[in-house]
């Protein structure tokens, strides 16, 4: 297959084009790896100017006071968009519910451990230590670990 | 949390409970009156207890999740119900034990209630620990 790069001005007109005979697996590998790499959302920061980042980025979407906040290695961006929506958006970029108000990125999730309360911690890459309630806990095992609804819960 | 993952969740409770109580028995009864002998009567109190011990455990259930102080506070309520339902159940039975027995009765009663928690706390370990072995091997497959 050739590649080629073409180096264009306008970063609004970024795109990859993947011109192919049929749709096989590895194309579809390429196309959700270009897809992951490449989505950016917009949001507006705490000194609310509107900025752009990267998905892969986001450590975990929060939902507050009927808001919803992205938060990124340096910055909270507050998005429009529902958690929801965010979940079912990205849930093939990795990223999972692991609680009522949060949708967490399992790619920059650093491991879990138990807490006091009968449920589990999830430490992220950046430091940051969340609830896992127990019952999202099952899904995210089986995410992770491939099991079944017939396993018991991590 | 399902209806089958609390039920094994109880089970595994109710043996850690019945294990713990029939050595908490043995220790004090070896210690506190080492002449006494038992009937096969005997041998049911401790199945007996971990199961009313489970069960008093519906105080700390909720369908809300609970904050960590919430937790401990209904834990503490739970092991007072344990110590309420072990004290009771020997009244009843005629049992009336001096101070210094019940001292270490109730002491032993909290240990075993501890050790019971700090098991299932080891069990989540365990289960938390192969969770983040295939973490890894996910997220390298992702990458790769």
């Amino acid at each position: 297959m050739q590649v080629s790069i073409r180096k264009i001005l306008n970063k609004e007109k970024e795109q990859v084009i993947i011109e192919c005979v049929e749709i096989t697996p590895q194309i579809k590998d390429i196309y959700s790896y270009v897809q992951n790499k490449g989505t950016e959302l917009s949001g507006m920061t705490e000194e609310q100017y509107r900025k752009k980042f990267r998905l892969e980025d986001v450590y975990y979407f929060e939902a507050l006071d009927e808001k919803v906040f992205a938060y990124t290695k340096e910055q909270v961006y507050e998005i429009k968009m529902r958690l929801y929506e965010a979940e079912e958006a990205f849930k093939k970029r990795h990223f999972i519910r692991c609680s009522k108000s949060v949708v967490l990125n399992l790619m920059l999730l650093d491991s879990i451990s138990p807490a006091l309360n009968g449920r589990f911690f999830a430490h992220m890459k950046n430091g940051e230590k969340l609830m896992i309630s127990r019952q999202y806990a099952k899904r995210l095992k089986q995410v992770v670990m491939g099991g079944n609804d017939n396993e018991s819960e991590i | 949390m399902n209806q089958k993952s609390k039920l094994s969740e109880m089970l595994i409770a109710f043996f850690i409970c019945t294990t713990c109580i029939t050595i908490l028995q043995g220790v004090l009864g070896l210690l506190l009156y080492p002449e006494e002998k038992l009937g096969y009567d005997a041998f049911l109190t401790p199945p007996l207890c971990g199961a009313i011990s489970v069960l008093l455990g519906v105080v700390t259930w909720s369908k809300k999740e609970l904050s960590v102080k919430q937790v401990l506070f209904r834990r503490g309520i739970h092991l007072l119900l344990i110590e309420s339902m072990v004290f009771g159940l020997n009244y009843l039975a005629g049992n009336i034990f001096p101070l210094k027995e019940s001292l270490a009765l109730a002491l032993g009663i909290a240990l075993v209630f501890v050790a019971v928690y700090v098991i299932l706390w080891i069990n989540d370990k365990k289960s938390a620990a192969s969770f983040n072995q295939k973490l890894k091997e996910y997220q390298a497959a992702q990458l790769s």
